[in-house]
């Protein structure tokens, strides 16, 4: 749930979501569930040659399962604030 | 990895009979560049499926696993109709040149793209919000961390948040209609509460469109 709660607090940034299909989708991060199925509103695709009708999509869902990585904004990450919740998830198991 | 399950385009295929969220009929289906005629698209909570009504009985069904997209694109310069968009797992095509121009990236997971265009447009929205109801009743079957505990908990979390962070949760809650917050996360992960609330979601488009 730490990693639901972290994406949670990225809601209203602009993210990169990188597919394993190599599609990476830039967008605005919409809201995330449980399972991190991801949806972005706003989006754009880094590689329009290959994906021109993706660009015509103002907002898409996508499938926890088919992201490889997640790109975020460095200045909205408190990233002592993951350490503390990671070493605090650590120590209760 | 997943497995995926052999798709053969119009095959002998019947429309599934439960969980139906949303019927639509004259709806035409496209895989990649390839009209498929019209039909009736079912949103079904097992599966997305068409039936031809060209071809009576013919039609094909989608896991929701295999989906890796979808949404409702509305430019007409990319694809000449508004339609429901699907990017999905594997190659369904029969095209031969795909598979060379592909050949060079090894790790890279062949999609297909699919789209459904109804004669109603206005069905759209409903037919995205449909899909994304059903899509989380469907997490992958290894996915099952959460469920081995430990993980972050607890109304502690709240008090490590930014203000920024926290504020931005606070909305999440809200659009997730989650008004306990964190609490309620522990129920959520168990599966019987899959279904999140979405009623919200679509609050700022319907103010964009009204302006």
């Amino acid at each position: 749930m730490l990693f639901y709660s972290f994406f949670k607090s990225l809601v209203g940034k602009d993210v990169v979501v990188e597919l394993k299909n190599d599609l990476s989708i830039c967008g605005t991060l919409h809201s995330v569930d449980q399972f991190l199925n991801i949806k972005l509103t706003d989006i754009q695709v880094t590689d329009p040659d290959t994906y021109p009708h993706m660009l015509s999509v103002k907002n898409c869902f996508i499938r926890c399962s088919v992201v490889r990585y997640v790109q975020l904004p460095a200045d909205e990450c408190d990233t002592q604030l993951l350490q503390r919740c990671s070493k605090k998830r650590g120590s209760s198991e | 990895m997943v497995v995926k399950e052999e798709m053969v385009l119009l095959n002998s295929c019947s429309p599934p009979d439960e969980g139906i969220r949303k019927k639509q009929e004259n709806t035409s289906a496209f895989v990649g560049e390839r009209a498929l005629g019209k039909g009736t698209l079912f949103i079904a909570e097992s599966c997305v499926s068409w039936q031809s009504s060209e071809h009576e009985g013919q039609g094909f069904s989608l896991q929701y696993p295999g989906i890796s997209i979808h949404a409702v694109s509305r430019d007409l310069t990319a694809f000449p109709h508004e339609c429901l968009y699907l990017m999905v797992e594997g190659d369904l095509t029969d095209d031969a040149n795909r598979e060379e121009e592909e050949s060079d990236d090894e790790d890279l997971d062949p999609s297909t793209e699919m789209r459904f265009v109804p004669d109603d447009k206005t069905v759209l929205d409903q037919l995205y919000k449909a899909m994304s109801d059903c899509q989380i009743l469907h997490p992958d079957e290894n996915d099952s961390d959460f469920d081995e505990g430990g993980f972050y908990e607890g109304e502690d979390g709240l008090d490590h948040l930014s203000e920024q962070g926290q504020a931005n949760l606070q909305r999440m809650e809200n659009l997730l209609g989650q008004g306990d917050g964190q609490l309620n996360n522990n129920h959520a992960e168990n599966g019987d509460d899959g279904v999140i609330d979405e009623q919200f979601e679509d609050a700022d488009e319907e103010d964009d469109m009204e302006q």
